[in-house]
This record gives structure tokens, C-alpha cells and sequence, in this order.
């Protein structure tokens, strides 16, 4: 065939047409990487702190009037983080750390309870008819003890049925459950409570609707040191 | 009175190679008062941003409620209940994005938003309280399905940005720099589509990915952050 159009496959595939294209990807290949390996290394390189400046009223100071400066700073420091440090109650706190699943009773500096727990799940539940979904998720932030309970008895919310596959009671009484929270529960809002569980081999896992749970010995400590007021900061 | 010829010549002597070794000694202990004022201006200045941090932070500790705090000059962040740390993470890096200089300010965080949303694990009605158990046990949620890049999106129009690069202990040397410079290649393309940002301040902050995700994980969902001050060089 003459003049421009489709070479033969045969004139294609050639050998001296091949290593001419195996030469060009290659040299090809290499331009784009010596391009882009730097311009890539470039933008993408860590940035590194830049150092400090110096404020220039600080430039002027000489060493007597630094060692003044530095001496009065001290001071206004110390009094300062004495003050933040005080803001921190004194009486006991229940510290909830979800990532790990542990629960703190401190006081000041002393850790009066250190144990496993169990926090939410995160898993979600829509409903049959796909109307109303729940999330089983423990919140996160600031709470208070709002209520302290002994022999709790669960009155098991719709979700409870519903996940179980059941028909949900009209009558109060039939979502009365004893014996499943422990033989405490301290309440910190919306339907939340610190309580003890039948599932103690779960203890340490993301396993419950929301709720903590606690070994019954030290559920028993947090609730005969917890009050009313006692403040509960989940993270 | 003839001269004492070698009393004069002891005393020259000495007296020479007393102003020798001063002369020589000089410029060390110019030296060391030089490193003496260095030590103590950076001292100065540590002190005065500490003072700063402490000042702005005090009211903050008054309320309850957690709060963060970002530390652009020390890269560091902290969750932080009444002045107690909660949790504490260190920032790779730290750049002001848009709005110039940062002042040490308080945002009122109002929204969350990952760049990528993260599916919850579901379970079936009349699946039961145990599958539920089961579907957990088998750690289907928790720290690590946490999204690892996300913006913070405060009052005010002003935003944190969390990035993530790879944990140091994740995956060799070479993956983690090819995971690191493809994360920060989608993120300069996502902000060169973005155009011109709308935040009045953006900070970006890059973080490990694990410290990242267990940011996100802890973070209630409305909070002050306190950014303390740093240029768009920090």
C-alpha cells in the first residue's frame, strides 16, 4: 500500500520498527520520570518547621533586663497555671475513654477506679418499615451524674424489640426487665446510664446500645463515691 | 640603685602573658555571653507564649464542655477537659491555608466533614442483641473505620483542615512515602479544584493517620478550639 494510511501488521511488528519502539517508551518513560519524580518530591516533600523569630522588642532587651523580664514571666506562668489547674474539680470524676474501652474514677492526681468497660457499638438499626433508625453509639463530651439507681430495671426501649424481631408492647409493664443492668445505674442523661452487665466477657469491647457497661465490683465502687452533680467527661 | 635586671624582666613577662591570655580569652567568653543572651531571649519567648497559651486557655477550662487546642508554633494538639489533658497528639505540619496570620483565637466548632464517608456497620431487625454482640465483637467499628481526612468546619466561616499521612509504624519505608506523596498530591488537586478558598481562616493540620482517626473518633459534636498564633509558613 502506497502513500499514507495503514501500515501492514507485518511492517508494524518488525523487528527493527519494534526496538525503535521499545527505545522511544523507554526514552519516553524516563523523560516523564527525571519530569516528574522531581516535581513530585517538590510538592510533596515534609515542610519543615520554620524557625522561631525573635520579636524585636525581645532583640532589645540585654541580659539584665532579660533576666527581669524572664523572672516576671515566671511568675505570671505559675499563677496562671495555678489557676487553670484549679479549674479542675476537686471532688471525684469518671473520666470515659472509648477508644479503649476503660473506665477512670479519679480524684486530683489519685485514680480511685481504673477498669475495662463496654461502650457503643456504632452499629445502626433502621426498622422494617424503614421510618425510624437508631445509631448505638456512647456520646462524647461533658455529662453529670443526674441520678443514681440500686436493682435498676431495664424498661427496654422500642429499638430492644425491634432488634429482637418482636412486636412492640403497648403495656408498660411487658418492657420491664430486672436482673440485666447490674445491681447499680448512674444516669448522665438521655437515656444513658453507667451500669453493670451479664456480659462480662464482652467487658473491653464496643459491644452495647450506647450505655457503659461496668464490672459489678467496680460499678459498686464508682456508685458509693459518685454523687449527684459528679461530673463525667466521655472521649 | 641599679634596676633587679631579672625581677623586671619575670614581671614583663608575666604581666605580657597575662594580657596575652585575656586577649585570647576574650573573644570565648564574649562568646558564651553571647550564647547566655540567646538561651535566655529563647527562653523569653518560650515563657511568653506559654503565657499567652495559659491566658487564653483559662477561660476556656472555666466551662465543662472539652475543648481543643491547637498549637500551631509548638505542633501539637490537645483535647483538654477544665485544664486536664484527655488526649494529645502531635502535628507533622501546620499551614495557614487562607487568611494570612493567625491570632490566637477561639472557633466554635459546628460541623464535621469527611471527605470520605465512612458506612456504618448495619444490623437486620430481629438479627437479636447477641448478632449485635457478635457483629462487634468481630470489632466491625471503632478508632481505625474513622475517616482520616476531614475538615472541621467552625463559626465565623473559619475551618481546620486534619489531613492524614501514614502512621511511622505502618508499612515500609517506601510505601509509606509513596501513600504519603499520593495523600498530599489528592489534596493539593482537591484544593486547586476547589478554587479559591471560602474560609476567611483555614488551617491545615497533618496528622498520622492513627491519631487522626482517634481525633475524630473523640471529638464531641460541637466544641471550642483554641488556635493559637502562627503564620501561613508554621
Amino acid at each position: 500500500m502506497s502513500g499514507f494510511g495503514f501500515r501492514s501488521r507485518r511492517h508494524l511488528f518488525d523487528r527493527d520498527n519494534l526496538k525503535a519502539w521499545i527505545l522511544r517508551g523507554l526514552l519516553g518513560s524516563a523523560v516523564l520520570i527525571l519530569i516528574f519524580v522531581p516535581l513530585l518530591y517538590f510538592m510533596t516533600r515534609p515542610k519543615e518547621a520554620p524557625p522561631a523569630v525573635l520579636p524585636p522588642e525581645v532583640a532589645k532587651l540585654d541580659l539584665k533586663d532579660l533576666r527581669t523580664q524572664i523572672g516576671a514571666l515566671q511568675g505570671k506562668v505559675r499563677k496562671l497555671a495555678e489557676r487553670r489547674n484549679r479549674l479542675f474539680p476537686p471532688g471525684p470524676v469518671i473520666l470515659v475513654d472509648t477508644a479503649v474501652n476503660q473506665i477512670y474514677m479519679v480524684r486530683g492526681p489519685r485514680v480511685l477506679v481504673q477498669d475495662k468497660c463496654s461502650t457503643g457499638s456504632g452499629l445502626e438499626l433502621t426498622d422494617t418499615g424503614g421510618n425510624r433508625s437508631w445509631t448505638f453509639e456512647t456520646p462524647r463530651g461533658y455529662f453529670k451524674v443526674l441520678g443514681k439507681v440500686t436493682d435498676p430495671v431495664w424498661i427496654r426501649p422500642d429499638w430492644a424489640f425491634i432488634e429482637e424481631g418482636e412486636a412492640i408492647p403497648k403495656d408498660r409493664a411487658k418492657r420491664e426487665v430486672p436482673d440485666v443492668l447490674g445491681d447499680y445505674a448512674l444516669a448522665f442523661g438521655d437515656g444513658y446510664f453507667i451500669h453493670g452487665t451479664l456480659y462480662t466477657r464482652m467487658l473491653g469491647s464496643s459491644v452495647t446500645h450506647g450505655c457503659i457497661r461496668v464490672d459489678d465490683e467496680s460499678l459498686k465502687k464508682i456508685y458509693q463515691t459518685a454523687q449527684h452533680g459528679t461530673p463525667i467527661w466521655i472521649y | 640603685m641599679a634596676p633587679d635586671w631579672p625581677l623586671v624582666a619575670t614581671t614583663t613577662m608575666l604581666l605580657t602573658l597575662t594580657v596575652l591570655m585575656s586577649s585570647a580569652c576574650s573573644p570565648g567568653a564574649s562568646r558564651a555571653k553571647g550564647d547566655e543572651l540567646q538561651q535566655l531571649r529563647n527562653e523569653y519567648v518560650e515563657l511568653q507564649h506559654e503565657e499567652e497559651v495559659l491566658t487564653a486557655e483559662v477561660p476556656l477550662a472555666k466551662d465543662s464542655d472539652p475543648y481543643l487546642v491547637v498549637d500551631l508554633p509548638n505542633r501539637s494538639l490537645e483535647l483538654k477537659a477544665r485544664g486536664r489533658s484527655l488526649r494529645h497528639f502531635g502535628i507533622l505540619e501546620a499551614t495557614v491555608v487562607s487568611g494570612g496570620e493567625v491570632r490566637t483565637s477561639v472557633w466554635s466548632l459546628i460541623d464535621r466533614h469527611p471527605l470520605e464517608e465512612v458506612e456504618r456497620p448495619k444490623i437486620a431487625p430481629g438479627a437479636g442483641e447477641q448478632a449485635a454482640a457478635e457483629a462487634a465483637k468481630n470489632a466491625l467499628w471503632g478508632p481505625f473505620r474513622m475517616p482520616a481526612d476531614y475538615d472541621l468546619i467552625c463559626e465565623g466561616g473559619n475551618a481546620v483542615e486534619v489531613r492524614a499521612l501514614p502512621s511511622e509504624t505502618s508499612r515500609s519505608a517506601i510505601i509509606r512515602w509513596i501513600t504519603s506523596a499520593h495523600r498530599r498530591s489528592a489534596n493539593w488537586y482537591r484544593r486547586w479544584r476547589a478554587g479559591k478558598a471560602e474560609q476567611r481562616y483555614s488551617v491545615e493540620l497533618w496528622l498520622a493517620e492513627n491519631d487522626s482517626q482517634l481525633l475524630f473518633w473523640s471529638l464531641p459534636k460541637k466544641m471550642k478550639i483554641l488556635v493559637l498564633r502562627g503564620s501561613a509558613g508554621s
